[in-house]
């Protein structure tokens, strides 16, 4: 993981040097990017290297732009300056329907509440991206149910997502993240509404699944368990992203 | 146990929650207000056409000593009007035909009168002195429309007097043709102003149970609450259905009986119905405790039925798609059309059987309605289950949406299914007046008679001006002829009447001959009186003209098709009918109300799609959002959002229509009329379907791009 700001200090282990952020070769580059919304500036001059299998968590207050950074992160936004690199390849010039295909299979995303449709058990709700990407039926039952199973709950398949606790729909929608054995998980407040010790164990389920999928992981929040788990914690300060 | 809690809980309700229990009583009181008035204006309907009929002479084939002349008119004395019909037996030794509800033939010069009337006379010297002599008895019940009519017989002085009157009917017995002589010698039974205005009452019923379910739906809340409190104690499903039923069926049922004897209390009264003049007595207007008691029964059913829907909150969520029923959505769905579709097709079969159906069909009718909700919830549930298993994404995602959110879905279809049967059966009330929607098929004959109410002079002479238009005969009472069969005098009235059911007509051929039906002299008199200056052979128009059923009339030779002369008659802006039928013209004010009543029901119903339509966005908004994120793209999004619109909308267009036809033709049949045409049918479910898919396109661009913008939604 690598902050790719001049002024960061990097201490991560696994991290590459800043000034070489195309060491990074699996994971995901941001280098100068600048997000803004019409005339005014979110975020300028952002840096960030998150290798794969590497946890770095973004924080900030409302309204500070870190949703904007991972919209843009994702191709959800464009970006008015710089590159995003996600595995060599660049992100921000992709076509609309390219940037769909791409968000489709190479990211898993998880919102503070889950976005799992309650209309769907947890088993259809973790077959959704699979689904959208037209895996036959083989293929998509065994990769749910192996999602299901890292996340340990294998046998909550059938089981309708409004009667699952808060933790166990959290660990559903980790799993809907993971399925499609993507290259980075970004995570939008994903222990907003949980308790500590939920929060905690959510987290760490996070970063073992991002772990054992070999996926670089990018959280925002202001919770202090993401900021105690992470390998990287960084600030959004004055529209920069600074490196705690 | 649980009767004493539900007690209990109400109580509890009355001192803490007393607006909202009140709201239920008051709904329930409305509803049974209407549903009870419509019942009883229904039963005066009846008798006021049982007893047109049964009193109305049967004009002599032959004559008989027996026979009794008949003459009809009016005197308006003040502000009164009463009818006389003066009667003169042939031979007094042998008169069998007595008018209606007279006992025995009094002395001449003699007046029976009604017992309104009778009343009046003893309050009034001045009317008193109109009728010198007044027979000692009264004309019963069955003589007279309704109790509160003024009507006189009066025996003619000299015996012979209305044998020398052309404009005497001579009749043979008692019973013939109420559409006929009937409207000569009475004034008009107003039989069709009170079902119109009926209609005009029957419109504000859906309201009216519209503002029933709000009532209860108001309450739904604080027994979500409770519900699930219950849910936690441990309470089974049958008792906390037990529970609703009691608390909600208890209210409802104060509601009903306070509504029920409102009823009652007003039909205790003789008032005049408004823009008829028609006067309704009390006695005529109750309709009988078992009717109350089944009104305030269906009311009650109706606000349970609502709450019982409530029972499905004790799961918070629905089943997902996975979890799905034993019963199958086939088995679901045919079994909530029986539940909904019978207790309307019983009744219905109830009219047919020639039972007094009217106040049944008016509950069924409710019933149906109350049921309809039902219906298309799980015919919702059942489309969303089976989309939901459908492994394309798209209909899989709006199968389990349509599944999850069936009481949204269906409450958006509600409206328009509601919309398109009231605006069918609308429709076929209006055949009544505009047949031109629905062509009687009628063979041609070597010349055609249309009838036509309100031919204007300017009309009649542009309608001469038509090749093959003989003649327009705008209706007068001065006789012009003599039936040659029946020797009664023949009028332009009495000729339009007489000519589609005389057995000669049909056999007529050639040019324009008449003199088989009318001793050659009609066919003059249509010459040297009619044609070709109309205007100069025009009667002075009477009350009686504008009492009687038809005003015009077109001799037509039939070189043409009915409904080539259909559409030419048409263009004159003239409503007109090929005969047959006869048809009546309602004062304009009912048409105003039955228009009011259609226009408000409209917007209501409009009004109510578009509340159900935005609600159904707001919900959907989130879940489209988070499918844009998880990287669905825009144009399968939209194809989401169009499968989860449009088919449950083509679905509920489709069992719309099919109740529109079953409605409108039974309709149609029950009460005489004609039956919206195919073409018309079509054309609704068509316009429907269009609706439908304005809003599903409209849906699908609108709902991809609000979930796009939302999914850029910064924190």
């Amino acid at each position: 993981m690598k902050l790719l700001h001049p002024e960061a200090t990097v201490t991560m282990p696994h991290a590459s040097p800043a000034t070489q952020p195309a060491t990074i070769r699996t994971g995901l580059v941001i280098d100068d990017v600048r997000i803004s919304i019409g005339e005014r500036v979110l975020l300028d001059a952002v840096r960030l290297g998150v290798s794969a299998g590497e946890f770095a968590a973004v924080l900030g207050p409302s309204g500070s732009g870190k949703t904007s950074l991972l919209n843009a992160i994702c191709g959800l936004a464009t970006i008015a300056k710089g590159t995003i690199t996600l595995e060599e390849r660049r992100v921000d010039d992709l076509s609309s329907k390219q940037r769909t295909t791409w968000r489709l299979s190479r990211i898993g995303r998880i919102d503070q509440h889950g976005d799992l449709l309650p209309e769907l058990n947890a088993f259809d709700n973790v077959a959704l991206p699979l689904r959208l990407l037209g895996a036959d039926r083989r293929t998509l039952v065994k990769d749910v149910q192996a999602a299901l199973d890292t996340l340990g709950i294998g046998d909550l398949g059938k089981r309708s997502i409004t009667t699952m606790s808060g933790g166990e729909a959290h660990r559903v929608a980790i799993a809907r993240a993971i399925v499609t054995r993507p290259a980075l998980i970004v995570a939008d407040e994903p222990t907003g509404a949980l308790d500590e010790t939920t929060s905690a164990a959510v987290i760490s389920e996070l970063r073992n699944a991002a772990q054992q999928t070999a996926a670089a992981l990018v959280v925002v929040s202001h919770d202090p368990t993401v900021r105690k788990a992470a390998d990287a914690v960084y600030r959004v300060d004055h529209h920069r992203l600074v490196a705690e | 146990m649980t009767l004493s809690l539900g007690a209990r809980l109400i109580i509890t309700q009355l001192r803490n929650d007393r607006s909202r229990l009140v709201s239920v009583a008051i709904a329930a009181c409305i509803a049974a207000l209407i549903v009870s008035a419509l019942a009883s204006g229904d039963h005066v309907r009846s008798l006021s056409a049982e007893r047109a009929a049964d009193r109305t002479p049967a004009v002599a084939s032959t004559y008989q000593p027996t026979d009794t002349y008949f003459l009809g008119r009016s005197e308006v004395i003040g502000t009164t009007e009463i009818q006389i019909v003066d009667f003169d037996p042939v031979d007094d030794s042998q008169t069998s035909t007595l008018p209606a509800g007279v006992a025995k033939l009094p002395n001449p010069g003699t007046a029976v009168v009604s017992p309104a009337l009778a009343e009046k006379l003893a309050a009034d010297p001045t009317l008193a002195g109109r009728f010198p002599e007044v027979a000692d008895q009264t004309i019963a019940l069955e003589g007279l429309r309704d109790p509160g009519e003024l009507i006189a017989y009066v025996r003619v002085p000299t015996p012979g007097t209305l044998a020398d009157d052309d404009s005497a009917i001579r009749a043979s017995a008692i019973g013939g043709d109420p559409n006929s002589y009937g409207s000569i010698l009475y004034l008009d039974p107003a039989v069709d102003g009170i079902a119109a205005s009926l209609f005009a009452g029957l419109l504000f019923l859906i309201p009216a149970v519209l503002i029933l379910r709000a009532g209860v739906a108001a309450r739904s809340e604080v027994l979500e609450q409770r519900i699930l409190t219950m849910t936690r104690l441990g309470a089974s499903r049958s008792a906390i259905t037990r529970l609703l039923a009691i608390d909600t069926a208890v209210p409802a049922a104060v509601g009903a009986i306070a509504g029920v004897i409102a009823t009652a209390i007003f039909t205790r009264f003789t008032f005049t119905l408004p823009f008829t003049g028609y006067r309704v007595s009390g006695a005529d207007m109750n309709v009988g405790l078992p009717v109350h008691v089944l009104i305030v029964l269906a009311v009650a059913a109706a606000a349970v039925t609502s709450t019982l829907a409530l029972t499905s909150l004790r799961r918070r969520h629905p089943r997902g798609a996975a979890q799905r029923s034993s019963v199958t959505p086939v088995k679901k769905i045919a079994g909530a059309l029986s539940t909904s579709v019978g207790p309307l097709l019983m009744v219905s079969g109830s009219i047919v059987r020639g039972e007094t159906g009217g106040n049944l069909f008016l509950i069924g009718l409710l019933c149906f309605f109350v049921g309809l909700p039902k219906l298309l919830t799980t015919l919702v549930t059942g489309i969303g289950q089976a989309l939901a298993s459908r492994r394309t994404i798209e209909l899989h995602l709006a199968g389990a949406r349509i599944s999850d959110a069936r009481q949204r879905t269906a409450r958006l279809l509600i409206s328009l299914v509601c919309l398109i049967v009231m605006v069918s059966i609308v429709q076929v009330f209006y055949t009544r007046f505009d047949p031109a929607t629905s062509p009687i098929a009628t063979s041609a004959t070597a010349f055609d008679l249309f009838t036509a109410d309100e031919f204007s002079t300017a009309t009649a002479e542009q309608l001469l001006n038509i090749d093959g238009v003989r003649a327009v005969v705008l209706h007068g009472t001065e006789a012009v002829d003599e039936d040659p069969t029946t020797g009664m005098p023949i009028d332009n009235t009495a000729f339009t009447l007489i000519c589609p059911t005389h057995s000669t007509c049909p056999t007529v051929t050639g040019d324009l001959t008449l003199s088989e039906l009318f001793a050659g002299d009609v066919d003059n008199y249509v010459a040297s009186n009619i044609t070709p200056t109309i205007a100069q052979s025009l009667d002075t128009i009477t009350n009686t003209d504008l009492s009687s059923n038809v005003r015009a009339t077109m001799l037509i030779d039939a070189d043409r098709a009915d409904q080539a002369w259909a559409e030419i008659a048409g263009t004159f802006s003239a409503p007109y009918f090929i005969t047959d039928d006869v048809y009546q013209v309602l004062p304009s004010p009912i048409i105003g109300w039955i228009n009011l009543g259609l226009y408000s029901f409209v917007s209501l119903a409009l009004l109510s799609i578009g509340l159900a339509y935005s609600a159904h966005v707001r919900t959907n908004s989130e879940r489209n959002t988070g499918l844009v994120r998880l990287g669905m793209s825009q144009h399968r999004l939209q194809r989401t959002i169009a499968a989860e619109v449009a088919i449950p909308f083509t679905a509920a267009t489709t069992v719309a229509a099919l109740l529109s036809f079953a409605t409108a033709y039974m309709y149609a049949y029950l009460d005489g009329l004609n039956a919206p045409t195919t073409s018309f049918m079509t054309g609704l479910t068509i316009s429907s379907l269009g609706i439908g898919a304005v809003v599903t396109f409209a849906s699908a661009i609108g709902g991809a791009r609000s979930a796009g913008r939302l999914a850029l939604r910064n924190d």
